[in-house]
């Protein structure tokens, strides 16, 4: 027997590519996998949320509260008021609690369990009671869009996914990149909410004057960067798209804007 | 946002140490393989000719590699779809060959290693999953003529 010497050949057992393409194979098809992911789990629950009937469209907005700190909010009846006023035009199957909010930033939002809450500092903002109506229209239109159903049906369906992958290691990616995905309205929905708080404003007041004022307002003081930051995308687009409803619809915009009463002490 | 930021940053570190350690991991192998490729080392539990035998003993070489952020990530993504993983199989390919080559620097001046054994066993098993490593042990008997 004669023993011959040989070096071992890296043909055999090294791994035949790139690590970094095989890498990057296996990224893509992550990535391809969760973007069918989303858009099935989004189309989907769209589909249930548009034809959820009324009686359970309010036992959702009721029992499903977010978790804000109410201790920063207080109640308004001139705001309820508004609200109210606005509420009949929009035929919501429930009832929608406005607060007023101690927060200088310019905000207004739409939360599950049926609550409005305007900042502080929007209502530092706006001069005329159409400016708000139109503001406290387009959160209603949230209301009436069932966004916020969507996005807690999609972020349910999220938030389950993310767990039953989070142990691996690649779990808490998942979740985060959906998270991040999911937390806002899509530039489509702020539209949609956009058009129907004309209609609100014109259904309530007669009248779409003052509707696209605060946006024009907020664009003049060079605020806009603060309003993109929450998720208010593009505003300029959506003046001209509400304008073009307006002139559309045949809405008047001359009659006498009506200035704003105090809303809170 | 900021899990994302230090993914990102995990990643690219755990990729470019792992390259770079790597390569020069496989040029030093490579350099010493040559070096003692003239080490007969065999599987036969017994020697090629059994004349002249001095003295016998056991010698063994054993290394543990740690694995890299991007490698454990890539694998456990190759886990999730199936198919080999070659981020693994590169590792394990230089913790054999190291072992075999630190056995051989134990037998130094042997005529021979016989009946070689290779054994593998991996650190994380059981430990904090955070810790990935693979240890090689390779041991036989060398012997002198």
């Amino acid at each position: 027997m004669k023993y011959t010497s040989k070096l071992p050949d890296e043909k055999v057992n090294r791994p035949k590519e790139y690590l970094f393409l095989f890498a990057l194979k296996l990224l893509s098809g992550l990535l391809v996998f969760v973007v069918l992911f989303y858009l099935i789990v989004t189309a989907s629950v769209n589909i249930i949320a548009e034809n959820l009937s009324p009686e359970h469209e309010a036992k959702i907005m009721k029992y499903v509260q977010m978790d804000i700190d109410m201790n920063q909010t207080q109640k308004s009846t001139q705001l309820q008021h508004m609200v109210d006023k606005l509420a009949v035009c929009a035929k919501l199957p429930y009832k929608v609690d406005a607060y007023v909010m101690d927060d200088f930033h310019v905000n207004a939002m739409a939360v599950p369990g049926a609550k409005m809450l305007v900042t502080k500092g929007l209502l530092h903002k706006v001069k005329t009671e159409n400016e708000l109506a139109m503001v406290l229209g387009h959160e209603l239109g949230h209301f009436k869009h069932k966004d916020n159903i969507k996005s807690m049906g999609k972020g349910l369906i999220f938030a389950v996914a993310g767990m039953l992958l989070s142990s691996d290691n690649y779990g808490s990616l998942f979740s985060t990149t959906l998270e991040m995905t999911n937390n806002r309205y899509s530039q489509e929905q702020e539209m949609a909410a956009d058009l129907f708080g004309v209609d609100m404003l014109n259904c309530a007041y007669g009248t779409a004057n003052g509707a696209t004022a605060l946006f024009e307002k907020m664009k003049k003081e060079g605020e806009g960067w603060k309003y993109l930051l929450a998720d208010h995308p593009d505003f300029i687009k959506r003046i001209k798209k509400m304008k073009a409803y307006i002139r559309e619809r045949e809405y008047d915009t001359s009659k006498k804007l009506i200035p704003l009463g105090r809303i809170y002490k | 946002m900021e899990n994302l930021i230090l993914f990102a940053v995990l990643m690219t570190v755990g990729y470019i140490s792992g390259t770079i350690l790597e390569k020069h991991h496989l040029t030093s192998i490579r350099e010493r393989e040559e070096q003692m490729v003239s080490l007969p080392t065999i599987m036969l539990k017994k020697p090629l000719h059994e004349e002249g035998i001095k003295e016998v003993k056991l010698v063994g070489g054993s290394v543990v590699i740690s694995i890299d952020y991007f490698k454990k990530i890539v694998a456990s993504l190759a886990n999730l779809f199936g198919g080999n993983i070659a981020t693994y199989e590169t590792l394990v390919d230089r913790a054999r060959r190291e072992a075999i080559l630190r056995m051989k620097e134990d037998a130094k001046d042997a005529s021979e290693i016989i009946n070689i054994r290779i054994e593998t066993s991996s650190i994380s098993k059981n430990a904090n999953r955070n810790v990935g490593a693979v240890e090689v042990l390779a041991y036989g008997t060398a012997v002198w003529r």
